[in-house]
């Protein structure tokens, strides 16, 4: 059973991934804030830029709950795992796990400066979200890494 | 599709110059550009720039009462704007004027009388330490030989104050507290003066003046007390004036507007002479005869050229594709305009978009609730310009959404039918190959938009060595993981890979030299790598919203065992959940496929750097025109 106990660590890892964005949407959300207060018409722009740096939070839940779902937890049979194959399970947590918390405050700076940027041009919008979305591309690359193990196993 | 431009010269008399304007505005298709010939004459006159300044000047205060008095006079989200005709526009509304003096006569009331609270405030603070007082505040109280000097004193000095007023004869009465100290009187004889004053000083005793009036201290602070409140009953009176809603509020807004055009009008550049005005500017290939009917119709007198615009000049591009591709000229419009002389990618750019829009969301029920939710504000709200190609950009999208929902048989997350494809969730491999297919055919299909305009600029070589080797190689490198084809895939690769590596540098003399260059070339097969591993965030986006919504039917299942209470629990978890779920997919599905369009695909051949096209125009917030 203890391969279950490790499995569902993986899980646990995998969720992490949502510190990165607690952050990153903390930091984007400050900055948003502030651009809000002087100019209230860019509330919705404000919003779409803050919201940027959540996606890493969505990926972790996601390959937990994957994780989650292929063990068998989620239907009520957890299906009997070696201490082997529990380790797996936390390796296939650890990209998104790690890659997720990293790329989340990263994103967040990122956000911050292109809510700056549409504070001060608003036709700089699109730009803004093209320049914060690169830094998600490993978030995605990560995403795809576990899942990948995660098919695997 | 970009409209061809036409340069405009018009020249009409001086006294037609505001009918004309105004008749320009009204049909909204003459961008005026400032004149080029800046020496003739001076542009603009003082008497003007003073109109100009005091129409800025009403613009402002409209927004400054128009947001105080906002939130007390809110549309229901749903309803349209109201719809006014050309003509009743034209009419400065007198309503609107007297309304906005109205409101903005009791915001200035208000303001005084707020001031006259704050004075009414501070005397009483200041009177404060001398109720006990009794007699008048500018009572003379200095006698033929005594002196009297009212003050502040530290409770800590005043034993010492009072042995020296002892020795010298002197007396002191005490007060209230102030902020200053204790609050007292001084009285001594004129004579010890000299000697007084000095002590009075190291003991630190701070003279006060006491205000000018000729009651007594406890009257007037009393008096005072009465006028403050009589004063915030009368604003709470104003007050409930303003936060009400306006009966004039669309009176109000339609004055604001017409000074906003107004505003516009005046600040248009133009040259004139002793008799005549000259404008100059952009119009639509199309709309000349517009322009002349409109001109013609205010005046007889006028003077009207078109001409095509020389090399040195950049037009201002306006977009113009089938009904269906409109919405997607944002896409293109929120990256850069295309300049006039390019191709304008949105046909192409628009289609990649709403399939990959599709792929993203994926599920049935999702598209068909973005189709409702555009469709009922369609009907109600009667949106326009931007507002109205984006429930159309969702409208259109649903499309997709639903298909691939079907051929991945979700509907809310729901395995209703047997996935056709295959379902991402159960096989995210399967997921991903389709990703990167559908990313490699982007990819190419941007890389053919540079063919085509190489080979109208009569650069066929470069197509060929710069694009079609790179697109044969990328096909190769696709078919070598299919078994049967992997021996072609392999020579399409190769054949692909030389060309790079031997025409790359083509335009390098020394053999050696030409072959490095090709060999760095080759280098780029890591971006197109790059390129196409990025489309794997479909396969990202596709998971996110597929494992959301099973979550969600997950715990709304689990809700539903637990009695009444439970089910009534699961319907809001499943309303609540499946909402936010679809905004978080929609606005992940919006910026990641905008993003693939920007990066992956543009990349491959799109300059932009165009100016867009602003005509002068009517451009009510709150309005919407209706022809009669």
């Amino acid at each position: 059973m203890s391969g279950l106990v490790l499995a569902v660590m993986g899980a646990v890892i995998a969720a992490c991934a949502g510190l990165g964005s607690v952050v990153g949407v903390q930091l984007s959300g400050s900055a948003a804030a502030g651009v809000v207060a002087e100019k209230p018409d860019l509330f919705g722009k404000m919003l779409v830029l803050q919201a940027l740096p959540g996606t890493q939070g969505i990926y972790g839940f996601l390959t937990a709950v994957l994780i989650l779902n292929q063990i068998g937890l989620l239907g009520g049979n957890p299906v009997d795992l070696t201490v082997m194959q529990g380790w797996s399970y936390i390796g296939a947590g650890l990209p998104i796990g790690i890659i997720g918390i990293a790329s989340g405050i990263y994103q967040g700076k990122a956000a911050v400066s292109s809510i700056l940027m549409t504070g001060k041009d608003e036709t700089a919008f699109a730009k803004g979200i093209t320049v914060t979305a690169m830094v998600e591309t490993y978030a995605i690359l990560a995403l795809l890494a576990s899942i990948l193990i995660l098919n695997s196993l | 599709m970009i409209v061809p431009m036409k340069k405009a010269t018009l020249i009409v008399m001086k006294e037609d110059k505001d009918d004309v304007l105004y008749a320009l505005q009204e049909s909204g298709h003459f961008m005026v550009i400032g004149s080029e010939s800046k020496d003739t004459e001076e542009v603009k006159q003082e008497d003007l720039q003073e109109k100009s300044d005091g129409l800025t000047a009403v613009i402002q205060q409209n927004e400054t009462i128009l947001r105080a008095i906002k939130p007390y006079n809110k549309k229901s989200l749903l309803s349209p704007n109201p719809e006014i005709t050309y003509e009743d526009f034209k009419e400065v509304s007198v309503e609107g004027k007297e309304a906005i003096e109205t409101i903005n006569r009791t915001l200035n009331t208000m303001q005084a009388k707020e001031s006259r609270i704050a004075n009414l405030r501070s005397e009483n603070l200041h009177l404060r330490p001398w109720l006990d007082l009794n007699e008048p505040c500018n009572a003379n109280k200095d006698t033929k030989s005594t002196i009297t000097r009212a003050g502040f004193i530290e409770d800590a000095f005043i034993p010492e104050l009072k042995e020296l007023l002892e020795e010298y004869g002197g007396v002191l009465t005490l007060y209230g507290y102030g902020e200053p100290g204790h609050a007292g009187m001084v009285t001594y004889l004129k004579d010890d003066k000299e000697a007084i004053d000095t002590e009075l000083k190291n003991l630190g005793f701070t003279d006060t003046a006491l205000p000018d009036i000729s009651e007594l201290p406890k009257d007037r602070y009393a008096e005072n007390i009465r006028r403050m409140k009589r004063l915030s009953s009368e604003i709470a009176i104003l007050n409930k004036y303003i936060n009400n809603p306006n009966e004039n509020i669309e009176d109000i807004n339609l004055f604001h507007e017409q000074m906003v055009a107004e505003h516009e009008r005046e600040s248009v550049d133009y040259v004139e002479t002793a008799e005549t005005v000259c404008f100059q500017g952009w119009v639509r290939f199309d709309k000349t005869v517009v322009i002349r009917k409109v001109v013609g119709k205010v005046t007889d007198v006028f003077e009207l050229n078109f001409e095509d615009p020389s090399d040195d000049e950049t037009p201002p591009t306006i977009l113009e594709n089938h009904k269906f591709w409109h919405p997607f000229e944002m896409i293109t419009e929120m990256y850069s305009m295309p300049p006039q002389g390019s191709v304008d990618p949105t046909p192409v750019a628009g289609f990649w978009y709403w399939l990959i829009f599709g792929m993203m969301m994926g599920d049935v029920g999702y598209g068909a609730l973005v189709a409702l939710f555009s469709l009922v504000v369609k009907k109600f709200k009667k949106p326009k310009g931007d507002m109205l190609r984006l429930l159309n950009l969702l409208l259109y999208a649903s499309i997709p959404t639903i298909i691939f929902g079907v051929l991945f048989g979700s509907y809310f997350g729901v395995e209703l039918t047997k996935p056709i494809l295959f379902s991402p969730i159960d096989s995210p491999i399967s997921m991903l190959i389709f990703s990167m297919i559908i990313g490699a055919l982007h990819v190419i299909s941007g890389m053919c938009i540079q063919i085509a305009q190489n080979i109208k600029d009569g650069d066929v070589m470069a197509a060929i060595y710069d694009q079609v080797s790179w697109i044969v190689a990328i096909i190769g490198v696709g078919l070598m993981f299919i078994p049967s084809l992997s021996h072609i895939g392999k020579a399409m690769a190769i054949a692909g890979a030389l060309v790079v590596l031997l025409f790359a540098g083509r335009d390098r003399k020394n053999i050696i030299v030409r072959l490095l260059s090709g060999l760095y070339s080759l280098y780029d097969a890591s971006g197109y790598l790059s390129d196409i591993l990025s489309y794997s965030r479909i396969l990202a986006l596709s998971l996110a919203t597929g494992v959301i919504a099973y979550v969600m039917n997950l715990l709304a299942g689990m809700a539903q065992g637990a009695g009444i209470i439970g089910f009534v629990l699961s319907i809001f978890i499943y309303l609540i959940g499946h909402i936010f779920n679809l905004a978080i997919s929609l606005l992940s599905a919006y910026v990641h496929d905008s993003r693939l369009q920007y990066i992956e695909f543009f990349g491959k051949f799109y300059e932009g750097g165009g100016i867009p096209f602003t005509p002068l125009r009517f451009d009510p917030k709150t309005y919407d025109f209706v022809k009669k």
